[in-house]
């Protein structure tokens, strides 16, 4: 048995009231004339007065009038076996018409409606042509997991979808957001709005390098995320030396992926086959470095590592003025960024990822008061006029 | 039998006492009277205070042992009846009541009295009839009777002295009371009343709630001739109060016996004329 408002059983409390009255109600003696009191043992007033519960049959009923009907209020609910099984029996579906693309609102306000539905099994149905997009394991993840759903393919795709583009960055601090659209065999990207952005780069070299720099994000340079920095090491830095030393190993997988990356920029590899600069310190030969590029004669123009702030670093033998070094700042920029998947077309989701969403509704669970349609309060209501007819006659009796 | 509700429901207590004495008289055929003169009766044990002009002295002179001849008295048998109307008397109610009960009885015995050409009188709280004959006699002792209600308290004493007093020569004295007077002055009357040679008798007239005690719970009696008030678990004093009875009862019996007293306790449920007949029956 449960309660479905169980807050209720404070009014129980109430049952000290009829215990009270009969303690505190001063016993009303009948009066009875008699011929003599002779025979009569010696009265104790005091013992006559004291306080007692009087007539404690009539008590237990008023107490029990009471607790029925706090048991009552409290809305009493036998969870027998049948009824579990009429609930069990019962489904409760709620269907999402996704043909519009928007399945994410419809499966929370499905949710919601679901959770005031009475006691049974509870099941959402979509249909949808599932667009790419359109539903993600977040959007799945947010139905609860007793509620089963189910996925139905219907409707052809849509002709035209819009989504985000990837980010690029036209200036070392100013990112700019994009939007693409797929119509059909048309791809149209367009810039949404600009922000500020943390430069991604910095640049060892002398200042005439600032002009290469500059041409390189004027080409658009995909933002990278959040924590992706590179340091590049140009041979005619002042510093170069001491900056070469603080190189260690590759640790984070990101650095290991942006540098074979950059090894593998074709671009890159035919502009340095023509360089004759060469990194003779004998360092770069060794760990942690690692080799990007050759120069004409094979030896080594180009290697990388990573610095003790977590930065890929990477060092050149060529001078700031050059062309090299200037591929090389596009390229180590690209490398921070992910691979953009390729422009897509309007696509759906996958048969197995929808069975791997889907799942079979659970059992009824717990029922809420809000969402019962029937508990048992009536036989407890009934017990308390049954009682109150008891009492009645009791205190007209006595 | 007559049911004792049905003889409370009819006013005319001369029509009472002659239904009570009809029913009483059928199977008796002498009168349970004894007096001292007329035809002789029987003997008995001589008793201090008999007179010696009834002394059988033939028979003492053959057999050693005083005997006194008795009777059965025709027409010099005066009798007094001693009616108690004290308020404890009105008890359980004004019908049922236990002085109705010993009016009835007062009144079927002067019936029954005056019918046999004997005397009768009647005393009461504030009543005194004298002890006479005749038809004209009765209905106006039974019209004073019929007019008595019990109210305040009564002396029985004083009223069996009175009675004993007046009696000419010795006659027959029956009181009719609860005996809550007094125990050992109503007591010493009676006493005194036998040793002046009348016959007492006491019809003890209680009723089944005196006896029985069936109340329960708190209960606040209100003495019917003091107005005194008592308040008790009726059902936890039931136990001592039926002791108390029964030892007030069997104490009557005990002492009226020993007294020669004739001694009937009668309840008010039983009917009048089996009462009057029992009575009867154990002084004939």
């Amino acid at each position: 048995m449960i309660w479905l408002v169980p807050i209720a059983w404070v009014g129980a409390a109430a049952v000290a009231s009829p215990i009270l009255i009969h303690l505190l109600a001063r016993p009303r003696a009948a009066q009875q004339p008699f011929p003599t009191l002779r025979f009569l043992p010696v009265v104790d007033e005091v013992a006559l007065r004291r306080r007692r519960v009087e007539e404690v049959p009539l008590l237990l009923v008023r107490c029990a009038i009471l607790v029925s009907a706090a048991a009552a209020v409290a809305g009493p609910l036998v969870l027998t076996a049948a009824r579990r099984a009429e609930w069990n029996a019962r489904l409760v579906r709620e269907t999402v018409d996704g043909s519009d693309g928007d399945i994410r609102t419809g499966l929370a306000r499905a949710a919601a409606r679901l959770d005031v539905a009475p006691p049974g099994r509870r099941e959402i149905v979509v249909r949808s042509a599932f667009p790419v997009g359109s539903i993600a394991d977040d959007d799945v993840a947010a139905v609860p997991r007793a509620i089963g759903l189910r996925f139905e393919r219907t409707g052809a795709l849509p002709a035209r979808r819009e989504a985000d583009a990837p980010a690029v960055l036209v200036s070392p601090d100013r990112l700019l957001r994009r939007r693409v659209t797929l119509d059909g065999p048309r791809t149209t990207v367009r810039d949404v709005d600009g922000a500020p952005a943390e430069t991604p780069i910095d640049i060892v070299a002398r200042a005439d390098a600032r002009a290469s720099l500059a041409a390189v994000f004027a080409e658009r340079v995909p933002a990278p995320p959040s924590g992706r920095r590179a340091r590049l090491l140009v041979a005619d830095a002042p510093t170069f030396a001491a900056d070469v030393r603080d190189a260690v190993s590759v640790r984070d997988a990101w650095i290991g992926a942006a540098i074979a990356t950059i090894a593998r920029d074709e671009e890159l590899l035919a502009v340095v086959a023509r360089a004759g600069e060469t990194l003779s310190d004998p360092a770069f030969a060794r760990q942690p470095w690692l080799p990007v590029a050759r120069n004409r004669d094979g030896r080594l123009l180009a290697a990388a590592a990573a610095d003790s702030g977590r930065r890929l670093i990477v060092a050149a033998a060529t001078p700031s003025s050059s062309f090299a070094t200037a591929v090389l700042m596009r390229s180590t920029l690209d490398a921070l960024a992910p691979p953009t998947r390729a422009a897509d077309d309007v696509v759906a989701i996958g048969d197995a990822q929808l069975h791997a969403w889907s799942r079979d509704p659970a059992g009824a669970a717990e029922p809420r008061r809000d969402t019962i349609d029937d508990d048992d309060r009536r036989v407890l209501w009934i017990a308390v006029i049954v009682l109150l007819g008891v009492e009645t006659w009791m205190r007209r009796e006595r | 039998m007559i049911d004792p509700a049905l003889v409370a429901r009819i006013s005319d207590l001369e029509l009472v006492a002659r239904i009570v004495v009809e029913g009483t008289l059928s199977g008796l055929h002498r009168s349970p009277f004894h007096g001292y003169d007329a035809e002789f009766s029987q003997y008995r044990r001589y008793r201090p205070g008999d007179d010696l002009k009834h002394l059988d002295w033939k028979l003492a002179a053959r057999t050693g042992r005083l005997y006194t001849k008795q009777f059965r008295e025709t027409t010099n048998l005066a009798a007094a009846l001693v009616v108690d109307d004290s308020a404890s008397m009105g008890f359980p109610d004004a019908r049922l009541s236990k002085f109705r009960y010993a009016a009835t009885s007062a009144a079927a015995l002067a019936y029954l009295i005056s019918s046999q050409g004997d005397a009768v009188g009647l005393v009461a709280r504030e009543v005194f009839v004298g002890a006479r004959t005749g038809r004209r006699h009765l209905q106006s002792l039974l019209a004073r009777l019929s007019r008595l209600a019990p109210a305040g308290a009564f002396r029985t004493d004083e009223a069996i002295a009175l009675a004993a007093d007046r009696l000419r020569g010795r006659g027959v004295l029956i009181v009719l009371s609860d005996l809550y007077d007094e125990e050992e002055r109503t007591f010493e009357a009676l006493r005194r009343a036998v040793r002046r040679g009348h016959e007492v008798a006491v019809l003890h007239i209680v009723s089944p709630q005196e006896v029985d005690f069936p109340y329960a719970r708190d209960v606040e009696f209100v003495d019917l001739e003091t107005g005194r008030r008592a308040a008790l678990d009726a059902g936890a004093a039931r136990r001592a109060y039926r002791d108390n009875v029964t030892a007030f009862l069997e104490r009557w019996r005990s002492r009226a016996g020993s007294e020669g007293i004739q001694y009937a306790l009668v309840t008010t449920d039983t009917p009048p004329d089996r009462a009057l007949r029992r009575f009867l029956l154990a002084r004939a």
